[in-house]
Parts: C-alpha cells; structure tokens; sequence
C-alpha cells in the first residue's frame, strides 16, 4: 500500500476532499514517517502532535484542507515561539502572518523545520538542533538556510514546507536537494511573527516536490490565484558573467540542456551595475544584521558570532552607498524585465559540498559554499523580485542540480508556469 | 590588529557587547574582508549612482 506522503500535494489534498484519505490518519502517518526516518535527515527536529490534529479539527475548507506542512523556525506558532535555528525563543509564540495564511486555507502545521543558524549560511550545517543533511546523500549539505524545510520535502516526509530567503535560503537548499523552491516577492504576505521583518532582503519561501504543488501552497501564502503565463513562449534572458562563468562546468551543462529543451527564446543579457551588485547586498545585508539581542550572542556558534559582531561594526558610511546602488541596480532590472520574461542562471555554482567540509570547487578555485551561494542568489533579495530553483538534473554523484529562473515583481504565477514547462520538456 | 581591537572593543561596548578575546581573531577576519570588499562603493560615482527611495517590494 502507498504511504501517503508518497503521494504528492495535490493528491493528498484530493483524497482529503473525496473521502479517500483521512486528515488525522495522513497526519498520524506523516509524523510517524518523520519519526522513522528522520534521525539521520535532521530535517524536523520539533513536532507537535497534539496542536496538529487541533489544527485538522479546526481546519477550515481550503486550498491546503487537511495537508500536513512543515514550517521554518524563523515562523512564531501560537504554541512555539521562533528560534531561528538557536537554543533560545526570539520571538514569543503568537500567530505568524505566514501560520494565519497556511491556516486559513486548511493546512496543518506537522512540524518545525530545521534551519542554519539565524538564517546567517547557506549550508544548514550548523544549527542548535545539529546539521540537516541531504537526502540523496547524508554526507552532503541539505544547504541553507532552509535546509530542513528542503530535506523534509525530498525525503517525502512532507508534501511541502514553508521557508524563507534572504539571500538564496530558499532557493539555494531547493536546489542542493532537488525541489523545487520559490521565493515569493519582498512584503507580499504579512511579516508579523517572522524573523525576516528585519531586513529587507527577506521573503517566505515555499519547497514542494513540483511546480504545481508549490503553486498550491504559494496561492495560499499569497492569498491570490496566481496568474498563468504562456509558458511555452517565454523569452529568458541569460547573464552569463558571473552566473554562469564561474560554475562547475557539470551544472552550468545541466542548466544549459534543461533550458535548450525547452523551446523558449533564449538571449544573452547584460545587467548594467550588476559588478556592484554583490557588494552592495552584502553591506546592506550586514548592517541589518547588526542589531541582535545581545542575550543571542552568547547562544550562537563562534563563526556566526564573529560574524554578527563583524556585522554591528559595518561603516555607516557604506549603507548609503550601498542604497544608491541598489536603487540603481533595481532601475536595470526593471528595464531587462521590459525586453525578457525571465532571467534564468544555475541556482547554486555546485552541488551539495560534503557537511563535514562546506566548500566548493569552481573555476576560480576553491572557496567556501557560501560565497558563491550568495552570489548566484543575492540579487532577487537586493531588488525584492520573486525566484525559483527547478530540478535540472544530476552530477555524476547523484546530487541534484537546480536551475534559478527570476521573474519581475509579483510574477510568482510566471515562475511557477515557467518551473512546469521545465518539468514537462526535461522529463 | 591591536589599534582595530581596540576599536572594536570600544564600539562594541559602546552597543552594550562585551567581546570576549577569543572572538576577536575572526571578528578581525571577517571584518578586514568585508572592508576590502566596501572600497568598491567607496569608489562609485554618487553622480552615476543618484539617490533614490528603495522599495523592493514593487518594481521602481
């Protein structure tokens, strides 16, 4: 008999309707598969479930009615505060934005999902609850710092998950584990009750097995039906340095097939100020960074805080800077986005490095994941435009690659069009 | 290293952190990297790159 986390988002949610599946049973199945199977994922350390099955008496008719999700620790419940990936509750236990929005369309809350510490990496590796590992291979990287959230997905201990990016943390953890993931547009759901108000970089994210799952789950974050695109005849706009440049050549091959497949019209693109755009994000990123708790500092690992005290010592001088350079780069976004529909590069430089050694090999050299990770991603949280890493094959290891397509603002419906013409023409 | 730890020191203590010494080597590192790394908004044009509102939430 199928488990029925085999099954995915949407036929769960259509049994659900039809009677064929029993919401209590699918979550008493969903936890225990967490239980069995977790141990060595370290995808979702917290379950509740009492709450959850509270939540599946309560829940009302919905998109999501009846569907076990996880959600990341950056997300306040009303029975658990956030922590953001430490040992100590950030934020006191209220009714997140995002929990109001799953709620309502009937999703049940089975879980928390693991994250990098205070969401500051992009390979999930250190965390009060210990690394998430990759499914496809557990020595690997789950990535970050939605790591948990992407682990859980492609294990199928859930069907989906809620995350968040402000810096690829959706994306890039998608991609390391062969989902898909979309980050949604910059404030366009409620940030109460979400550690990413504080900057504004941050936007939830959502991991599901398929486009037309995430297209499920994004429609209730987003409380609008999404818009359909004409996927089939998109124009993509391709920006091969630094994007595509410096990347194992065995990812860039598998986004260049996965793209050549697909019959859009495909064009080289250059991004004016894009050379300043990395340095800008990093400044603007730090110095929102550098206002913690001064209680977290003693929480969190010694690398994450050299890097907050790093952080609190950014030159107010740069931030300025920084926003004009912003606004600048935004301005040739916008106007790209006026000649194509799509910008489209490798999620992520490599595949998921060796938890035990986060580094990566690239025609540069040697260096660590996070580098290039928040290079390939950073510039949808510098400009606020929605993104998606789609499944785009495997290395030779076995370990998935993600191809990141970006979208104009408030176009998640193009994106997750575009993610189901991938699935369909790279099948 | 001495004159920047003390810096930090003082402006960290100043934000209500006390840092301990052991902190301060990658504290150095982290913060020698980023300030290489701020030279170049340093050097951009202000005239090239005007000031504008930042809203990433809708296209400019």
């Amino acid at each position: 008999m199928t488990h029925p986390q085999d099954l995915g988002l949407r036929d769960q949610v259509a049994g659900i309707a039809t009677g064929e599946l029993d919401p209590h049973e699918l979550l008493d199945a969903t936890l225990a598969r967490i239980g069995e199977c977790d141990a060595e994922l370290n995808s979702t350390p917290v379950t509740f479930p009492k709450e959850s099955h509270d939540m599946v008496d309560r829940a009302p008719a919905g998109g999501l009615h009846g569907a076990p999700v996880t959600i990341k620790d950056m997300f306040a419940l009303p029975w658990r505060g956030a922590r953001n990936g430490t040992p100590i509750e950030l934020f006191p236990a209220s009714e997140s934005g995002a929990f109001r929005r799953l709620r309502d369309a009937g999703a049940v809350i089975a879980g928390v999902a693991n994250m990098h510490e205070l969401g500051m990496g992009s390979t999930g590796v250190v965390s009060a609850y210990g690394p998430a590992r990759n499914p496809c291979n557990p020595a690997h990287c789950a990535g970050g710092s939605s790591g948990g959230s992407a682990a859980a997905v492609a294990a199928r201990l859930v069907a989906a998950s809620v995350g968040s990016d402000s810096g690829g943390s959706t994306r890039l953890p998608a991609s390391y584990c062969g989902v898909v993931g979309l980050k949604v547009t910059y404030r366009s759901l409620p940030y109460d009750g979400y550690f990413g108000m504080g900057t504004t970089f941050s936007a939830p994210g959502v991991f599901a097995r398929d486009a037309a799952d995430a297209r499920l789950v994004a429609e209730a974050l987003l409380a609008r039906p999404l818009r359909a695109a004409n996927a089939p005849q998109l124009r993509v706009g391709l920006v091969r340095s630094p994007f595509w440049d410096d990347v194992d050549p065995t990812v860039s091959a598998a986004c260049q097939t996965a793209l050549d497949r697909t019959g859009w019209s495909l064009r080289d693109l250059v991004i004016e100020h894009l050379e300043l755009a990395g340095v800008a994000a990093m400044a603007r990123l730090l110095a929102e960074a550098g206002s913690p708790r001064p209680d977290v500092l003693d929480q969190v690992s010694a690398g994450t805080r050299a890097m907050m005290l790093a952080a609190m010592l950014t030159p107010a001088r740069v931030v300025p800077k920084a926003d004009r350079v912003r606004a600048a780069v935004m301005r040739s976004v916008a106007s790209a986005f006026a000649e194509i529909d799509l910008l489209a590069w490798p999620a992520t430089a490599a595949t998921a490095p060796l938890v035990d050694d986060p580094w990566v090999t690239l025609p540069s050299g040697r260096l660590p994941a996070d580098i290039s990770n928040v290079r390939q991603a950073s510039l949808a949280n510098l400009c606020g435009i929605p993104g998606v890493s789609v499944p785009a094959g495997f290395d030779p290891a076995g370990l998935p690659i993600g191809l990141q397509l970006l979208a104009p603002w408030g176009s998640e419906g193009r994106l997750l069009d575009a993610a189901a013409h991938l699935e369909v023409t790279s099948a | 290293m001495d004159e920047f730890a003390a810096m930090a020191r003082a402006a960290l203590r100043e934000a209500g952190v006390a840092v301990d010494e052991d902190d301060l080597p990658l504290v150095v590192l982290v913060y020698q990297s980023m300030v290489r790394q701020f030279a170049a908004l340093d050097a951009a044009d202000p005239v090239r790159f005007p000031f504008e509102p930042v809203d990433p939430s809708r296209a400019p």
